[in-house]
């Protein structure tokens, strides 16, 4: 069961890695709701790997560098990669509900909705609009 | 009359488990959030688009929880009391720990479109905050 949360943490590691790539070529305004965001995912990773700690599961490890989809080299460039990287995450959490249950379903929407929220800031700060999705993560 | 001792035996199923009845109250709580949403908008204190994003989120939930019982969407409440701003606020945050906990509960089959339900309201309650009663 453990293992199923997998998915969810890599996206939680993505999503570390996008705040820290981009995060220099956000403006300032950004630049703070990309440190709350950022320090919400450090801490569901540390929540999810202390959780597979106790289940003694060996969690996949975060890797040095991630390929993102779009390079950030300015504003709008990295708020789109961070857009990107927290509808990842998003999707990632809500493909391993079902698969949970308990304590580790109880991790996995929580993620899912930290997630959600800063989905709605990320687009609110791209101009997006409608700034959030009726169902967060499903394939439109 | 010889009764045969002996009948070809089918073995006897279990009846099918019903699992919805936890949906029930998210059901009801969309629908009423609809109705308070369309009263928001006649009011018009609040930003028009918020109040339509979430009108229509919630009547997607309402639509899709009452497919799943094999109903029509039920009419909601649609009294807004006191400052509609703060009541909104206060029935989305409480919405979205209503889902989550469903779907901590649920079984497998619906554990997904609750937590949909619960990340959709909790970013709603978001927005509503950067709203500020605006």
């Amino acid at each position: 069961m453990a293992g199923e949360l997998d998915a969810g943490l890599i996206a939680e590691y993505e999503a570390i890695f996008t705040y820290g790539d981009a995060g220099p070529h956000l403006s300032d305004a950004q630049a703070e709701t990309a440190r709350t965001a950022e320090e919400r995912h450090r801490d569901m990773r540390d929540a999810v790997l202390t959780w597979l700690h106790h289940a003694e599961h060996e969690p996949p490890a975060m890797q040095p560098v991630y390929e993102l989809p779009i390079d950030p080299v300015d504003a709008d460039s990295a708020a789109e990669a961070i857009h990107q990287a927290e509808q990842r995450c998003v999707r990632a959490w809500r493909s391993v509900l079902a698969a949970t249950d308990g304590e580790s379903r109880d991790l996995a929407v929580r993620a899912m909705s930290e997630s959600a929220v800063s989905l709605g800031r990320w687009r609110r700060v791209l101009g997006q609009t409608p700034s959030v999705d009726a169902f967060p993560g499903r394939s439109a | 009359m010889a009764l045969s001792g002996c009948t070809a035996s089918r073995p006897q199923s279990s009846p099918p488990v019903d699992d919805t009845p936890p949906l029930r109250p998210l059901l009801d709580f969309a629908s009423g959030q609809v109705a308070k949403l369309d009263t928001a908008a006649e009011q018009g204190s609040l930003d028009p688009a918020t109040v339509q994003m979430l009108r229509d989120n919630h009547a997607a939930h309402a639509a899709e929880l009452a497919r799943i019982f094999g109903i029509h969407v039920p009419e909601g409440d649609g009294a807004l009391d006191g400052d509609p701003w703060e009541e909104l606020l206060r029935l989305e945050t409480e919405g979205a720990r209503q889902a989550a906990e469903a779907c901590v509960a649920a079984g497998p089959v619906y554990a997904t479109i609750l937590g949909e339900i619960a990340a959709c309201r909790s970013a709603h309650a978001d927005a509503l905050e950067v709203l500020g009663g605006r």
